[in-house]
């Protein structure tokens, strides 16, 4: 076999992959074919084999310019004849196609090759079909004269070759061609690029540029925030300088005009800023959409291969129009959708006698179609199979408990499906080499979500089987995201994921079979999750008033209790650092117009945690229920000195404690009487009451007598320390040794 | 002395102190330099950071928490337009000491960069072969990612080790 050019095959690779799957479809569609179009669909198969033909001749397969050059050869007679080619020929060549995939992917094919390029020789065999075969040689290597090739029907590959061809013949004439291709075949790419529609660049670029948008957005928020403050400003300004007269209010009205005219300059350039920041990220956005169609060549070879194996006939409809997702969406529904169509060559569709029996015809169908559904991507992978068998569902869930039978009985048909995506579920007694092993749909939902999508399965009329529908973003790179506060974390919520969201009465949480629920007005129970608690967050002051987010995914929902709404606002997302390959319930993280960075909520593994199949993911999140609240304990510091005070409510504010203030031991006992403490920490030399004085008081009253107290004095004498001992002190702490540990340490043995 | 003889000896005598001047200050006696390291102190301990695993060291910013992610772990942080992982590196050595961490050294992980809490900086140090304990290797290491420890107890952190712990990895399958 020649040595492959490795340098080309990445650009022969790029190329391989759209002009297999145009010849794929051109095969299919004539297998299918009721007769029109037959001469348009056999001339674009011949001139796809032909283009096949000469790039795999430019790197060096003869394998594939073997079988290629049998199709091509086939196909020209019945071009030239304009008739329609026999089934079987069509499914030998369609099934050629998985050959030239492997040979493209590196494996070694060379007999499997020859043979199959003798069996479309043959097979239906009609005149005038042999002449370019004699010209292979008894290597099974074919010969042609490169000067044969239409120069308008090259591939970028020939081009490519030919280019770095004629300039090593240029550059050096005397060199040998291997030794100057290295060089000369970066020239030509460059010199290829220039001429080229498109130009390759490394995704991780792509990325960096993407994420400097980010900061541009991050940076106009900061800039906007900054503008209102200096027009508030301004206005107070104006405010002020109106109370003036004189000559001191002209010169000041002055230079306000003059800062007036600085904010009118100032908000065209940030309403500019703001325009080209969307159109940079819209551009940046758009460079990296891939049309779904690029996904086709591995579907046919999955549906092909899986067929094959299940001794199933079956072909593929693809409907995705021209769709167009980011690469890294791409890149992540690989692994989803090739799970689906095996699941539905194996489990979904038919042998041909059951099929037949059915009153099915014998090929079964696999459909895939796509649609954009407002900001989402809506993908159906859908089988006209036996479908889900709900009886089985029901048995293996209870095999398996996964939900007890009470739960299984009020289960309406969509839950009672979301239980097939549990890790390890299968209705099949046998594991083969396509599923049953129970390792497939778990991994679906999960690929979903990842990608801040979801799946389900619903009910397709036009297919009698199982229809699955995935929905997601057509980009990662940004999001519109609600920021909500839940205790000392700020996190977004995909806009796309949420309901609404509204302030309820604590009173109208109930407790439902040991869980939270609200009835919304819509009359439909709703889980309640507290969501500062699910991130392992310490609880919060009990409030009479929640603000309430209703999160959806996939038709199920829950209400996250929150601290606070912040806004809405559009987020470049940036993924998670390298270690963090998957968190429960995060799907990546934004920069906040602070530099702060907030985690984006993964809004199904929240909703799936509150289901009958969410155990793993319940288990996962630190899910605390509103945990009885401990009590945030307050106390009351007394001393005349700002400094003191200050560093003492400082300290104790930093160690979680509520800290209110009295500027004397007078204003102390009168803050006590209005307002509950559970400690006081007081100074001793105080004017109009002393530290003593107050001590003795509170140890005098009835129901202020047991209050634990700590005196803070800069007096360390022994007399002092007995002094407070007298009073009815817990502790005495002397200030020139003071270290806020001792202080605290106190506070925590007292309360 | 002449005019003649005095230049002559001015000039002689600058030529001395010239010489004296560019006298090299050591002894001549080569010392190998086998780290060059940031010192650090953690949790009342020194620690030597090698100079070119670290790209910078930062007051911490604010640490967003991540659900289920425990110690060592404690959150991420944005700098620089990166996203890395805080690493509490008093939990990840399991120092007993108290913790101020007000600084993050950012170092270059094996994918990225990755965050070590510390409290301080001391300063930047070369180690010189002559300073390190020789028994060292062959005592009991109080964490196998420390490879080398100075007479004046500084332990040299060997922060592939330290970062290749699969405590750090976190994967919610």
């Amino acid at each position: 076999m020649a040595i492959v050019d490795e340098t080309l095959l990445a650009v022969f690779r790029d190329e391989v992959a759209e002009t297999l799957d145009q010849l794929a479809t051109c095969l299919e569609s004539l297998k299918m074919s009721d007769g029109a179009d037959v001469a348009g669909q056999v001339d674009a198969a011949f001139r796809h084999a032909h283009n096949l033909k000469g790039a795999a001749r430019m790197v060096g397969l003869e394998p594939v310019v073997a079988v290629t050059h049998s199709m091509e050869d086939r196909l020209s007679v019945f071009r030239d004849e304009a008739a329609q080619p026999p089934p079987e020929l069509l499914t030998h060549m369609i099934g050629a196609l998985t050959l030239i995939e492997r040979a493209v992917d590196g494996d070694d094919v060379g007999d499997k090759a020859l043979r199959l390029a003798e069996s479309i020789r043959v097979e239906g065999h009609g005149d005038g079909a042999g002449t370019a075969i004699d010209e292979f040689d008894a290597t099974g290597t074919y010969t042609m004269d490169p000067d044969e090739s239409d120069p308008d029907e090259m591939s970028a590959t020939q081009l490519m070759k030919r280019s770095t061809a004629s300039e090593n013949a240029e550059a050096e004439p005397e060199a040998d061609s291997d030794a100057g291709s290295g060089p000369a075949v970066e020239n030509a790419a460059a010199g290829g690029a220039a001429t080229a529609a498109s130009v390759r660049v490394d995704v991780q670029r792509l990325d960096s540029a993407m994420q400097h948008t980010g900061e541009l957005f991050s940076t106009h928020t900061r800039q906007a925030n900054r503008h209102q403050r200096y027009v508030d400003l301004f206005a107070h300004l104006h405010e002020a300088v109106r109370t003036l007269n004189g000559d001191g209010r002209k010169q000041l009205e002055g230079l306000l005009k003059t800062g007036d005219a600085l904010i009118a300059q100032d908000r065209q350039d940030l309403h500019r800023f703001g325009y080209l920041t969307d159109e940079i990220s819209t551009a940046m956005k758009r460079v990296r959409m891939l049309p779904l169609t690029n996904l086709g060549p591995t579907w046919r070879r999955i549906v092909r291969e899986s067929a094959q194996d299940a001794r199933k006939s079956i072909t593929l409809d693809v409907q995705v129009g021209a769709i167009e997702l980011d690469k890294q969406v791409l890149d992540g529904l690989r692994d989803p959708i090739m799970h689906l169509l095996r699941n539905a060559v194996a489990h979904g569709i038919e042998s041909a006698d059951e099929r037949i029996g059915a009153g099915k015809p014998k090929d079964g169908q696999v459909r895939i179609s796509a649609a954009v559904h407002g900001a989402r991507v809506v993908i159906e992978v859908g089988d006209d199979g036996r479908g889900l068998d709900s009886e089985k569902i029901r048995a293996k869930a209870l095999e398996n408990e996964l939900v007890d039978a009470g739960r299984l009985a009020g289960m309406s048909p969509s839950e009672l499906y979301q239980l097939v995506f549990v890790p390890g579920f299968t209705t099949m007694t046998e594991a083969n080499q396509l599923a049953g092993r129970g390792v497939g749909l778990d991994v679906v939902q999960l690929g979903l979500r990842q990608l801040g999508g979801d799946v389900e399965i619903v009910e397709d009329r036009a297919m009698d089987g199982a229809t699955f529908r995935l929905t997601l973003p057509p980009s990662l790179m940004s999001i519109r995201g609600l920021l909500v506060r839940a205790g000392k974390s700020v996190v977004a919520v995909p806009v796309d994921n949420i309901e609404r969201s509204l302030r309820i009465a604590r009173s109208d949480v109930e407790q439902v079979a040991g869980e939270h629920a609200l009835r919304l007005d819509d009359g439909e129970p709703l889980k309640v999750r507290w969501l500062g608690a699910m991130l392992g967050q310490s609880a919060e002051k009990p409030a009479d008033v929640l603000t309430l987010v209703v999160v959806t995914s996939a038709k199920s929902r829950i209400g996250l209790v929150v601290s606070e709404v912040v806004g809405e606002q559009e987020f470049v997302t940036k993924r998670l650092p390298w270690n963090l390959e998957r968190v429960g319930g995060v799907s990546g993280a934004v920069v906040l117009e602070d530099g702060t960075v907030g985690v984006v909520l993964d809004a199904g593994y929240l909703v799936s945690a509150s289901t009958a199949a969410g155990a793993r993911a319940r288990a996962r999140l630190a899910v605390a229920e509103e945990q009885p609240a401990t009590a945030v304990r307050s106390v009351l510091v007394v001393d005349d000195s700002l400094t003191s005070r200050t560093l003492e409510r400082n300290i104790l504010e930093a160690a979680g404690y509520d800290v209110i203030t009295a500027k004397d031991g007078e204003e102390g006992w009168e803050t006590l009487h209005k307002t509950p403490v559970d400690l006081v920490v007081s100074d001793v030399e105080m004017p109009r009451c002393t530290g003593l004085e107050l001590a003795a008081r509170i140890r005098a009253n009835e129901a202020l007598g047991d209050m634990p107290l700590i005196l803070v004095t800069s007096l360390g004498s022994e007399d002092a320390v007995a002094a407070g001992a007298r009073v009815g002190a817990d502790e005495y702490i002397v200030k020139g040794k003071f270290d806020q540990r001792q202080l605290l340490d106190a506070v925590a043995r007292l309360i | 002395m002449t005019d003649d003889e005095l230049e002559l000896d001015v000039h002689a005598l600058l030529e001395q102190r010239a010489a004296q001047l560019a006298r090299k200050v050591d002894d001549g006696i080569d010392r190998e330099v086998v780290y060059e390291v940031a010192v650090v102190q953690v949790a009342g301990e020194t620690f030597g950071i090698a100079a070119d695993a670290l790209r910078e060291i930062v007051i911490k910013p604010p640490v967003a928490e991540l659900p289920g992610v425990s110690s060592p772990l404690c959150g991420i942080v944005h700098v620089r337009g990166e996203l890395m992982s805080v690493i509490g590196t008093a939990d990840l050595l399991n120092l007993q000491g108290e913790c101020d961490e007000q600084q993050l050294a950012v170092l270059d992980g094996p994918e990225g960069p990755v965050g070590l809490l510390i409290d301080h900086v001391i300063g930047v140090r070369r180690v010189h072969a002559d300073e390190l304990a020789p028994s060292f290797a062959n005592q009991d290491a109080r964490t196998h990612a420390v490879k080398a420890m100075t007479n004046d107890f500084v332990a040299i952190l060997d922060t592939a080790t330290l970062l290749g712990d699969p405590r750090l990895i976190v994967n919610h399958a």
